[in-house]
């Protein structure tokens, strides 16, 4: 059995409050997803912002109500068995803001093991142990206020496994984090899939990220999955030609929209009015770009070859690539 | 300094409701105690009342001590939650690096709050003139304006205590809402004062907000600026005496957190 | 069911009560508050008759005493307050923390999240109210009935359904709004004015007269104030419509509260 089924999940959001009698536009979020997460395998949602990550994990965790499709966590059905599946997933949402500032980071794991009815017997080992196995066992008794970004993560962290879940769901668990804290995080995460054979499904617009973490990877742009496969099987698909990064100065990106090349502006300094253009060309076609970009007054500043990575999966499926 | 102005006013219209709220909070208020009033007596004129004061009309008393506590109390608040939403938007010190000098800054950003409070104090008292069939002329109004304009420099420089105590603790909301209540009691907001023990009435004598009341009480019932020589002098007084006073505090605080930091929030 | 819902019914109000034991300060206005209240009503009153009784209050209400009148009101008033606020607040505040949502993706039943609450907020208000009432007796020499006053008790609980029921409509309401804030405030303030607490509602215009008997606060308060004063036997009429006015509440809130939840998972939670 699989530990997470979706069929043509669909979402749309109102843009007004829908009160009786009151007509209502509504934005389509996610227009009618399909994967399947196997028991024990980390799957990666890659997308950039608004691309409908977050929607679908709160559909997936029971907290919002699908529009259309249907899906199943462990078998239950999503709409018809929330509470049964609320007991054996768990969830870290996405912010910083989610836990009890006012409360200290063990009072918070108190509560949390109540309300997913952790047996009486076992909160007390098990709070020991998370907190341990986060690195707050020292700071347990300070207030989650005073805590940093890092700390707080890793609390919400010890939070989404407080009643020992099958699956895990991980919504931009990196996001806004240190590089230090970041990497913990990371490492914490493989952990628990090789280690505790946990599944889990965390969404993320880093690609190193998801590279670096995921069994496979759904590719998200506006609400429909372009791509899913292992992170060398996208890649297979660019391994014919290289990446290429060109810095050009006084370009106006709009320009790249009729180009007859599949580039996409990776950086953007509107000081000094740089860019940062990343794409695939073959040897041949390099020139030709080259004097294309010049021929509408562009400077060149650099021309380097690059290894190719997920991002150029994205440019090549979108012609966009995914920024901060 | 018109700039600050103009954001903090643009900032409260965004919120329609929240203009809605203050003024039925504002009516409530001030309609529970004249109500109460009227049902003790069991009419609106109360002869002890014209016997210790001079007015015996209990809607027009406590509607002229409420609408001045208000004129009071904006100053008050309009430093506290102007510098507190700065702290808290982080904003505080860049607004403090700014080459606007900082007494400038603080008077913008609570000029723009006082100026709506007291178009809000203004429908409520409209309000209460209505309701309670309060007699009004021109004479009384033109006669009335006057000093509301000093006691509102009065209570300027009063509040401007609290700016500087804003800076030194932050979170001191609470703290100032204690204290206006009290002052409803020291001040003869909705009693005369002549119910209170003798020092009560001497703490009161210090709040600029009591003479004030008293000359616009008198001038409501006919009472020629002359007649009220005392309480005007009062006044000017207390106003001198408090922006003096607060200044000093406001520069001590400042030159304080300078070196302590603003702190974030 | 009961039994597994007990431990997080108590570890809600546990958590509550740590959280509101952060915010000191306000804890101490909230008692200075009706401190306020009372003390200015006794003010007014000795500086406009220069007596503790009114007969003008006697001849409307039976009430000559009118510190204790305003009492009684004020006490109802607090106690209503705490429901209808102590709810809405409770989900906003939670929606400014931003914990509302693990709250909702927690096993845990959604009635015992409110319960919880609840629950906390008599205790704490029954608390309080014990305290004031010692303390207006030393304070204000107050001549009240303790004997009548717990006799009351089985009234107050009948109207303080009606009054969650308000109180859950209203949450649900919350849910939506980008700025809860002025209305919640605008709810209190119409309640405050027409709970009867300082004054006999008959002295109000007849249209709010009739919004004041539409809600649960002042048949209530009504209710209270004559068993307190005469007794079960002649307060009849006013507990059976108070029965009336607050299962008609419950009912609504309840129903009104279920809608704007299907609706919060349809448009998802505010965030902030
Ligand atoms: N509660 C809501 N009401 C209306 N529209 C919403 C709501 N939540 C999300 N949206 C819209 O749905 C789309 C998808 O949003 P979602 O939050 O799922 O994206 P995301 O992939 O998580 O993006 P991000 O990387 O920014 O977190 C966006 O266009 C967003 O504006
Ligand atoms: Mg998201």
């Amino acid at each position: 059995m699989n530990a997470i089924e979706v069929r043509e999940l669909k979402k749309s959001y109102p843009k007004k409050i829908p009160l009786p009698l009151r007509r209502v536009e509504w934005i389509e979020a996610v227009k009618g997803i399909s994967f399947e997460v196997k028991k024990g395998e980390l799957f990666g949602l890659l997308g950039p912002n608004g691309a409908g990550k977050t929607t679908t994990i709160k559909m997936l965790t029971t907290l919002l109500e699908p529009t259309g499709g249907e899906a199943k966590i462990l078998g239950y059905d999503i709409k018809r068995d929330a509470r049964e599946i609320r007991k054996r997933i768990n969830l870290v949402a996405e912010g910083e803001r989610t836990l009890y500032w006012r409360l200290s980071a063990y009072e918070n794991l108190k509560y949390f093991s109540r309300i997913y009815y952790v047996p009486k017997n076992k909160e007390k080992g098990r709070i020991e142990e998370l907190l341990k196995l986060v690195g707050l066992w020292e700071r347990r008794n300070d207030l989650v206020m005073g805590f940093s970004r890092g700390m707080k993560q890793r609390l919400a962290i010890a939070k989404a496994l407080i009643n020992d879940p099958e699956v895990l769901f991980l919504d931009e668990p990196t996001l806004g984090l240190d590089v230090q804290s970041a990497l913990f995080v990371r490492e914490f995460i493989k952990k628990l899939v090789e280690e505790h054979k946990k599944t889990v499904l965390l969404t993320t617009h880093y690609m190193a990220e998801a590279e670096e973490l995921c069994d496979r990877i759904a590719i998200i742009d506006h609400g429909k999955i372009i791509a899913l496969d292992t992170p060398e099987g996208l890649k297979r698909m660019i391994t014919d030609e290289d990446a290429v990064e060109i810095k050009v100065k006084d370009f106006a990106p709009s320009k790249l929209e009729r180009s007859p090349f599949r580039m996409a502006v990776v950086k953007e300094d509107a000081s000094t009015n740089m860019l940062l253009l990343r794409g695939q060309v073959v040897e041949e076609e390099l020139p030709k770009l080259v004097e294309w970009l010049v021929r509408r007054g562009a400077k060149i500043l650099s021309v380097e070859q690059k290894e190719p990575t997920l991002e150029d999966v994205f440019i090549k499926l979108t012609g966009r690539a995914i920024r901060d | 300094m018109l700039a600050v102005m103009e954001k903090e006013l643009r900032m409260f219209f965004r919120y329609p409701l929240r203009v809605v709220s203050s003024i039925i909070v504002g009516i409530v208020f001030l309609v529970q105690f004249i109500f109460f009033g009227q049902a003790v007596l069991g009419g609106r004129y109360s002869s002890m009342l014209a016997a210790s004061t001079g007015m015996g009309d209990y809607p027009t008393y406590a509607l002229i001590g409420y609408v001045l506590w208000w004129l009071f109390t904006s100053p008050i608040e309009a430093y506290i939650f102007g510098i507190r939403r700065e702290l808290q938007r982080g904003t505080l010190e860049i607004n403090m690096l700014a080459p606007l000098r900082t007494i400038k800054f603080l008077i913008g950003l609570s000029l723009g709050w006082i100026l709506i409070d007291n178009v809000l104090m203004g429908v409520v008292f409209l309000f209460g003139v209505c309701l309670f069939k309060i007699p009004l002329s021109w004479g009384i109004i033109l006669k009335a304006v006057p000093i509301f304009m000093l006691a509102f420099v009065a209570f300027l420089g009063f509040g401007m205590i609290f700016a500087g105590l804003v800076m030194l603790f932050k979170n001191i909301g609470a703290l100032g809402q204690i204290f206006e209540f009290l002052v409803m009691f020291l001040s003869g907001v909705f009693f005369p004062l002549n119910v209170m023990p003798y020092w009560v009435r001497a703490v009161g004598n210090a709040i600029p907000l009591t003479h004030a009341i008293n000359i616009v009480r008198g001038v409501f019932v006919g009472k020629s600026y002359a007649e009220m020589a005392s309480s005007l002098q009062a006044l000017l007084l207390l106003s001198t005496a408090y922006w003096l006073i607060s200044y000093g505090i406001f520069r001590w605080a400042e030159k304080i957190t300078r070196v302590v930091g603003y702190g974030g929030y | 069911m009961v039994a597994t819902e007990l431990r997080p019914l108590w570890a809600v109000m546990v958590k509550n009560w740590r959280i509101f034991l952060s915010y000191k300060i306000w804890f101490v206005s909230d008692i200075l508050m009706g401190l306020f209240f009372v003390a200015q009503a006794l003010l007014i009153g000795i500086g406009l008759t220069g007596e503790r009784n009114s007969p003008a209050l006697q001849k409307l209400t039976g009430y000559s005493d009118y510190v204790a009148f305003a009492v009684l009101g004020l006490m109802v008033l607090f106690f209503g307050l705490t429901f209808l606020s102590g709810f809405v607040w409770n989900v906003v505040d939670e929606l400014y923390a931003g914990t509302l949502e693990y709250n909702f993706a927690a096993p845990m039943r959604r009635p015992t999240f409110f319960l919880g609450n609840v629950l906390l907020r008599i205790v704490m208000t029954l608390i309080y109210l014990i305290f004031y009432l010692v303390l207006f007796k030393f304070l204000f020499n107050l001549h009240l009935n303790f004997l009548a006053f717990i006799k009351a008790v089985p009234v107050l609980l009948i109207g303080a359904l009606g009054m969650i029921g308000l109180g859950m409509a209203a949450a649900g309401v919350v849910l939506y709004l980008r700025d809860p804030g002025p209305f919640i405030t605008v709810l209190e303030m119409l309640v405050f004015a027409l709970s009867g607490a300082m004054y006999p509602l008959s002295i109000l215009p007849k249209g709010l007269q009739i919004m004041a008997k539409a809600l649960p606060y002042a048949p209530t308060t009504d209710a209270i104030r004559k068993v307190v004063a005469f007794g079960y036997g002649s307060a009849k009429n006013e507990i059976v419509y108070l029965i009336v006015i607050s299962s008609v509440y419950v009912l609504f809130g309840y129903v009104a509260y279920k809608w704007s939840e299907k609706q919060a998972r349809v448009i998802g939670l505010k965030s902030y």
